[in-house]
């Protein structure tokens, strides 16, 4: 450690950074200035992990980092690696473009007093989920965990309303108690072993697997931890809280909580399979079968629920369900190359999911705000880059070659060709049917954006929106904003109150058009990039895996 | 016999984690669910405290006695998780605490059912008036 290279402070400075970042913005106390400090830190982090990122692949190795410089046992630890570092650099450009993406609905639904505090949340959100990467100490996960619960419930109410108040209670009880339970499976597996560290306490579960000892309480610690980040990560039954957190917070904290949120336990949760348990172990003791079990019943039912939805929200927020699934599906393969193919579906989830929910908001308010599908019908020709967004993310989400789903489809089917004579044949329905009823419940909706209104539906000024949609294209596409406000101005049946808050909406974010373009325009190549350039990312991936 | 005597404290521990867990799970009432938080989270720092201490051994606090050797004390990280776990458990109580207050402003009432039937109510009835302006 005495010539420890310098970017190896980078996953300590982006979790301090951000964390001192978020604290000083109540000395601000005001949204704009609030955001810029918050965009300013994203960025920092963002570039901080991919240099480290370039350094760890070019020289191909992991670190451990002490904490104040006490050795194993006693100090706190972080560790990282190919896998962690892409992962960190990643959450950062999604949380980055995503905030960009919805900041006009941010500043119009989250009451002006307290914008503040939303980009202070967002904040804290980012730094626990970079502590989740990072940490290789399992009470500072449970900590990060309990901050990850605050900060994610709290952007999910920022949107005042009845709506989401009971929405973010149920969100709450349930990461209570998935976090309750980790915290008692940690306190078994420090009674147990006596170690916290994520080495330490390998070597001395390894041991005891050898010797044949305390099987019965490891299984318990495993079910119970295992269980606890299911439920925090929405594993099928467990998902119940999902659909009303995720679709009635406002559009950025929709797109964060699911393309990111979620994933920030899985990810914690491959590190532990890894580097506390191991994948034999688990296989051994059948947590890999439930997790493959919930995993399939996740793919299907989240599918199903979600075609059953008329609300574009809560229908994508059903669809992470089934992507949740996905993801652990392959965490229970049992194979490296099904821990592989889930690390790479959280990557193209990641870039996907957001996109789809800031097109839908997008959509939704050029349509009146409301997220039914009778209302939205044509709304993809008022703002068309939403709506060709969308598209794109349907399509990936179905798993269509060139977009970022078709990789990891891709691999999660060689990965089960590869598994057991029980694993394949259900794996491989699962996919099959899964991959159907993606195609059956999002394909109808881009039809029905993108359809011409009918004169008998249509609230008789439909031509002037759309007129003016067309016209407006001529000199760039329109953004979300100025298209709603020239709707306010063009049609006479919207009330006072609705035109001066268009009026509102558009005099505080004036760049609002631009950030969502830019944000869309991002997501897109992003998502282009993944399903086009997957080998590179896939080698990055599995030398990460190979290090943990 | 011997072996529940012996292991009273983990037992009590692991009743009350389940007690508490039910609670929070089941209880209709908001502040029952929050109060079966409490007692879930309490019952893993009785078993942490009590498994870190050691009949007969003082805390290490180093006092007069320099020469003191480990023998004397306590193990004290379960100390200091029970303490960090304390801090935690009192942040996440007054945040769910506070949604509790702020839905029984709106709803008037503790019944999570009862709060998901109003709220369900108040958005057919707005979905409703949304309907007849648009005609």
């Amino acid at each position: 450690m005495h010539e420890m290279p310098f970017v190896y402070n980078f996953p300590f400075f982006s979790i301090i950074l951000t964390l001192v970042g978020g604290m000083c913005l109540p000395f601000f106390r005001n949204g704009k200035v609030a955001q810029k400090i918050n965009m300013g830190v994203i960025i920092a982090t963002g570039v901080m992990n991919f240099i480290l990122l370039c350094y760890l692949v070019s020289t191909g190795e992991s670190f451990t980092y002490m904490m104040g410089h006490w050795p194993a046992p006693w100090g706190n630890e972080i560790r990282g690696g190919p896998l962690e570092a892409l992962m960190a650099t990643m959450f950062c450009i999604v949380m980055g473009f995503s905030v960009l993406g919805g900041l006009g609905n941010i500043f119009e639904d989250v009451p002006k007093k307290k914008q503040y505090l939303y980009f202070l949340m967002m904040n804290l959100l980012l730094c626990s989920m970079i502590a989740l990467i990072y940490t290789n100490d399992m009470f500072t996960a449970y900590v990060f965990i309990e901050i990850n619960t605050l900060a994610a419930c709290a952007i999910v109410m920022a949107k005042e309303g009845g709506e989401t108040i009971v929405a973010t209670i149920r969100y709450l009880i349930m990461s209570l108690l998935g976090s309750g339970l980790f915290l008692m499976g940690i306190a078994l597996l420090y009674n147990i072993t006596g170690h916290l560290l994520m080495e330490s306490l390998h070597e001395v579960i390894m041991e005891m697997a050898a010797t044949g000892q305390y099987v019965m309480p490891l299984t318990v610690v495993f079910a119970v931890t295992t269980l606890g980040l299911c439920v925090k990560s929405a594993l099928y039954p467990f998902h119940s809280w999902l659909p009303n957190a995720h679709g009635s917070a406002t559009t950025s904290s929709s797109a964060i909580l699911s393309g990111l949120v979620l994933k920030g336990y899985i990810i914690l949760y491959i590190k532990m399979m890894f580097r506390v348990y191991s994948p034999e172990l688990l296989a051994q003791l059948h947590i890999t079968d439930a997790l493959l079990v919930l995993g399939v019943l996740a793919m299907i039912m989240g599918s199903v629920k979600a075609l059953r939805e008329r609300h574009i929200k809560r229908m994508t927020a059903y669809s992470s369900v089934a992507q949740i699934g996905y993801i652990f599906m392959g965490l229970g393969l049992n194979s490296e190359i099904g821990v592989l193919a889930a690390c790479f579906h959280i990557l193209s989830h990641a870039v996907t999911k957001p996109m789809l929910f800031l097109a839908a908001g997008a959509l939704a308010n050029v349509s009146h705000h409301s997220y039914e599908f009778k209302d939205l019908k044509g709304a993809a020709h008022k703002n068309k880059l939403a709506g060709v967004a969308f598209v794109i993310g349907a399509l990936s989400m179905i798993g269509i070659p060139l977009f970022a789903g078709f990789p990891s489809k891709l691999y999660f089917s060689t990965a089960a060709i590869q598994s057991d004579y029980f694993r394949l044949p259900v794996v491989l329905v699962a996919l099959a049917v899964s991959t159907a009823l993606n195609a059956l419940y999002y394909l109808p909706v881009c039809i029905n954006i993108w359809r011409m209104k009918d004169e008998a539906h249509g609230h008789g000024h439909e031509e002037t929106g759309q007129g003016h949609g067309h016209e407006d294209t001529g000199h760039e596409e329109t953004g979300v904003y100025d298209d709603s406000h020239g709707h306010a101005v063009h049609e006479e049946p919207v009330t006072d109150v609705a035109a001066a808050a268009f009026e509102d909406a558009h005099h505080e974010v004036p760049k609002a058009g631009f950030s969502f373009r830019l944000s869309m325009v991002a997501f897109i190549a992003c998502n282009f990039g993944l399903g086009i350039f997957f080998i590179p990312i896939m080698n990055i991936l599995s030398q990460g895996i190979d290090l943990l | 016999m011997g072996f529940f005597l012996n292991h009273f404290y983990e037992i009590a521990a692991m009743i009350l984690f389940g007690v508490g867990f039910m609670g929070l799970l089941l209880h209709n009432n908001l502040i029952k669910k929050a109060v079966g938080l409490n007692i879930m989270d309490t019952a893993v720092y009785l078993f942490l405290a009590q498994r870190g201490f050691i009949t007969g051994r003082v805390a290490p606090i180093m006092g007069d006695n320099l020469e003191a050797s480990v023998e004397e004390y306590i193990n004290p990280i379960p100390a200091g998780l029970v303490l960090t776990g304390i801090v935690v458990s009192v942040s996440v109580t007054a945040f769910s605490l506070a949604l509790i207050q702020m839905l029984h402003k709106k709803y008037h009432t503790l019944n999570l059912d009862e709060i998901l039937l109003k709220a369900k109510q108040e958005k057919e009835k707005k979905k409703a008036l949304e309907e007849r302006e648009d005609a």
